[in-house]
């Protein structure tokens, strides 16, 4: 900030929408009048950050996020609504808060705690699939990790809810798109084909869900049979999968 | 609770009496109702000898099938669905209370008929009090 106004931000914290406020705004887009209402709403903005720590994210980061939210409340506010400042920027900076949890692929609504233990039922998946020579059971995964079969079922809702771009997005090179490795015609073309007329949203899907869609329902591979088909988690299939049906499905009603 | 002496210590815990319990589900007749009923099934199937895989698809299927007996609800009335777990299979029914003889379910064939075919063991369109439901059998990993 070029011009120093945190001599009075101490005070401003107590009652931020004062007429001191007001004057600031009335001076807008002046630079000075800018940094002093961000600098007299600063500790508001860490306040609203502080709400949205222990779920995976270091605090200075949100702290960050919540003045990116602050500047963009500063700029974008119009007193002529009828509306005080500190409303329209809580609203705002939740919003960027949000906003960055969904980026960073955890949905909100899943805490810290399931999060956890669905990247731990990721990560022994594969194991006990292979020693048990089929997918484990719910009961005999949470034995394994020490947990109650309730938790898994959570874990369970709490892998929907991450975006699919994390956990195991194709490790760097050794990832080919699994139309890459096909060599000539794509198999699930057939599947194009077949579901074309109950189904047309089919042909706008990526060649990868795609294919998860024809290896589950035109070859019946299980979930992990498909996962080391195309080099992604059980975990990963399902989210494809519930995603891809989803999407059919609002497509075929729409 | 306990199913036997025939199962390993796993199911012994927290499992349901397979033969006393089914889970009896009312929700509103509307979309929004299918995040609970996936979270509902997950939690009951989560106690039985289902794998992990069988029992996330049966969610999907679950989904498919309440989505196919909503397309005909009508207003204010309420999604039904029973659970009812047994040693070698849990069975779901899913209907639409008050939906009535008219209310029809899409014939097999249809995208949510290949999902619901592809990932239950077993399905069947049934009647419940004169409303048209849904059926759907996963299998145990003892049956």
């Amino acid at each position: 900030m070029e011009h120093g106004a945190t001599g009075e931000a101490g005070a401003a914290r107590t009652q931020p929408d004062d007429d001191r406020v007001e004057a600031l705004f009335g001076l807008l887009p002046d630079a000075a009048a800018r940094d002093e209402i961000a600098t007299r709403f600063a500790s508001f903005a860490e306040y609203l950050a502080r709400r949205f720590a222990g779920r995976g994210e270091p605090v200075e980061d949100l702290n960050q996020v919540a003045m990116i939210g602050l500047l963009k409340a500063i700029d974008r506010f119009d007193d002529d609504r009828g509306v005080q400042f500190s409303t329209y920027a809580a609203a705002t900076i939740i919003g960027e808060l949000k906003r960055h949890f969904r980026d960073k692929g955890w949905s909100l609504r899943v805490p810290r705690r399931l999060q956890e233990l669905a990247v731990r039922v990721n990560r022994e998946m594969p194991e006990l699939t292979q020693k048990l020579g089929r997918s484990p059971t719910i009961p005999e995964l949470a034995d394994h990790l020490a947990v109650s079969t309730e938790d898994i079922a959570e874990a369970m809702d709490a892998v929907q809810a991450y975006s699919t771009a994390s956990i195991d997005t194709p490790a760097g090179d050794d990832a080919t798109a699994p139309i890459d490795s096909l060599g000539g015609a794509d198999p699930s073309l057939e599947l194009l084909e077949e579901w074309s007329t109950i189904a047309p949203a089919v042909a706008e899907l990526s060649p990868r869900d795609r294919r998860v869609l024809y290896l589950r329902f035109f070859r019946g591979l299980t979930q992990s049979e498909i996962a080391e088909d195309i080099g992604v988690s059980q975990m990963h299939v399902s989210r494809i999968l519930t995603q891809t049906l989803e999407k059919l499905r609002r497509a075929a009603t729409a | 609770m306990s199913v036997g002496p025939q199962v390993g210590d796993q199911y012994r815990k927290e499992t349901v009496d397979p033969h006393e319990t089914t889970v009896n589900l009312g929700l509103p007749a509307d979309p929004g109702s299918i995040g609970v009923l996936r979270a509902v099934v997950a939690s009951v199937a989560s106690r039985m000898a289902l794998t992990y895989e069988g029992v996330d698809d049966l969610r999907i299927a679950a989904a498919e099938a309440a989505a196919l007996v909503l397309s005909s609800a009508p207003e204010g009335s309420q999604l039904c669905v029973d659970l009812l777990p047994s040693d070698e299979e849990l069975r779901l029914t899913i209907w639409v209370e008050g939906a009535g003889g008219s209310a029809t379910i899409e014939e097999r064939g249809s995208l949510a008929w290949r999902v619901i075919e592809g990932l239950t063991d077993d399905s069947a369109v049934t009647d419940v009090h004169g409303s048209p439901a849904i059926e759907l059998r996963l299998r145990t990993i003892r049956a």
